[in-house]
């Protein structure tokens, strides 16, 4: 489904930030249904990959392919076209939901933009967005503010879904989160995998997060993937001093099950 | 046994339109020296409002309800304020979730250092200076950082520092809230590292405040969970799973379950 390959990215810059990639051959592949992991810590470059991958920003070189169509190159205008089938929620929900706006209307308006569908279908539409993300109907008349940070994250990912994207982009999704909420927002993901066969590319720097959830990651390290494959063999991989330095820096609890 | 520190029937209101409302609503904790305590919840649970009544630093229009603050045989509420505010940085002190914020935007973070050990240790600039690098030196940053401001450092960077300040002070009861927050996760290792050294101090008592139980679990011996401002659980944390009642701490326990490696993966 993406097919990332060699991806460089430079940014220009003056002194020491000059030289340094910020993404320095880059290669990936998701397939139709993984949940997949990119896993870094802060600065490692998975934001910039996303962007990427988005078709964003442009790599120096390197190339991005989703559904066999290049994106690295892709004309401006055909942009569009592409989101309607790859889509991303980024991390804190509060800072890029308008606030002037109630849910309804901030659902609606990647609908309208993206599909021709007539006023009351639209309105449906919303409906049924907000129920799949597990909110009810009345949210709808809320604003932003009055929604709890986990609330705010559910109609993030609703705006994602409706206009029925089969790869979704999920940058730090749950950062801003309190820990219930964070878990909640993972069981949403995925429902959304199982019940519809969603794609998933999640970046996180929270190890803890993959375990339970995805079945590839890759941990990324300035600007470069240092190891990748299915959790249990890429997790007990000790040869990689990069994913042993995360893998003891991540919690786990000594509570008997 | 008396207790450390005592906080009994605590309730921290504010006005609203709609009347007093009390965020903090009865608040029992206690603390022996040597322990560390783990408080947490969501936002909004009252735990940071808990912690800055028991610094005495409550916002402007924070009204105290009721309940008692004993840290070591003295009733806080009942101090004469002068000599209250004494208190911060020799017996207590607090490193704040904000690090940006928490540290003065004009200064370098070497002279603040510094001048926090002149003002409450007594020592000469100099000496306080020195004193500086050595403490930048404890929390792994490069000493050449005390001549860096607060913004020119990345978060982990000044959430060192504060805990650098702790460890300038050495103050009997210290409290971290929300020290990871913000943090990627090898960050945050480094800065509960750090914090769980002060707890091999003789005397010395914390409280950390989180989210997340994850976090908390690397630190703490005890864990209070509150809930809309009450304790609704409180157990060791090794014994928490077994000793939980409200759904909202099996929720927690729940969450931090599967958002954890598992203990096989080593």
């Amino acid at each position: 489904m993406l097919i990332v390959q060699d991806l460089v990215k430079r940014f220009s810059g003056k002194g020491r930030a000059r030289d340094k990639a910020a993404l320095d051959g880059v290669s990936l592949e998701l397939t139709q249904g993984d949940f997949f992991g990119l896993v870094g810590q802060s600065g490692a470059g998975k934001s910039t990959l996303a962007r990427c991958v988005m078709g964003i920003q442009r790599p120096t070189s390197g190339r991005v392919l989703f559904l066999g169509r290049e994106i690295s190159s892709l004309p401006a205008k055909e942009r569009p076209g592409v989101w309607q089938r790859m889509q991303m929620v980024w991390q804190d929900p509060h800072v890029y939901l308008n606030p002037h706006w109630r849910v309804g209307r901030l659902v609606a308006e990647p609908i309208r933009n993206f599909l021709n569908l007539e006023k009351k279908a639209v309105q449906a539409r919303v409906e049924d967005m907000l129920d799949r993300v597990g909110l009810p109907p009345s949210t709808a008349l809320a604003f932003p503010h009055q929604l709890s940070g986990g609330q705010c994250q559910r109609v993030a990912i609703a705006r994602a879904l409706a206009p029925g994207p089969e790869l979704l982009i999920c940058d730090e999704p749950v950062a801003a989160l309190d820990l219930p909420w964070q878990h909640q927002i993972m069981e949403l993901l995925k429902d959304l995998r199982e019940r519809e066969g969603l794609t998933i590319l999640l970046i996180t720097h929270d190890l803890g997060l993959t375990w339970h959830y995805c079945n590839c990651l890759a941990v990324m390290k300035q600007g470069r993937i240092v190891s990748r494959g299915e959790p249990t063999s890429l997790l007990r991989n000790k040869k990689e001093p990069y994913v042993r330095e995360l893998v003891e820096s991540t919690p786990r609890l000594a509570w008997r099950e | 046994m008396v207790k450390f520190l005592e906080v009994s029937g605590l309730r921290i209101g504010f006005k609203s339109p709609a009347g007093l409302v009390w965020p903090v609503d009865g608040v029992d904790l206690d603390l022996d020296r040597g322990g560390v305590l783990g408080l947490v919840g969501q936002s909004g649970s009252g735990k940071s409002l808990t912690a800055l009544a028991i610094m005495g630093l409550l916002p402007r229009g924070a009204v105290i309800g009721g309940g008692r603050i004993v840290l070591g045989g003295q009733d806080l509420l009942q101090m004469n304020p002068v000599r209250r505010r004494r208190l911060l940085g020799r017996v207590m002190f607090i490193t704040f979730q904000g690090s940006a914020s928490a540290l003065n935007p004009t200064m370098t973070v070497g002279r603040q250092l510094a001048e926090t050990l002149v003002l409450t240790r007594g020592l000469s600039w100099a000496k306080a200076r020195t004193r500086a690098q050595e403490l930048m030196e404890q929390v792994n940053l490069p000493p050449e950082l005390t001549e860096s401001y607060a913004f020119e450092l990345s978060g982990g960077m000044r959430q060192r520092v504060l805990v650098a300040l702790a460890l300038a002070l050495e103050p009997p009861l210290l409290m971290a809230d929300e020290p990871t927050t913000g943090l990627d996760m090898v960050t945050q290792r480094i800065v509960l590292d750090l914090l769980a050294k002060q707890k091999d101090r003789p005397g010395a008592a914390m409280i950390v405040i989180s989210h997340d139980l994850r976090a908390v679990g690397l630190l703490a011996d005890r864990v209070a969970v509150m809930h809309r401002g009450r304790v609704v659980d409180r157990a060791l944390f090794k014994e928490l799973p077994q000793k939980a009642v409200h759904p909202h701490t099996l929720e927690l326990i729940k969450a931090s379950r599967m958002l954890s490696l598992p203990e096989a993966v080593c």
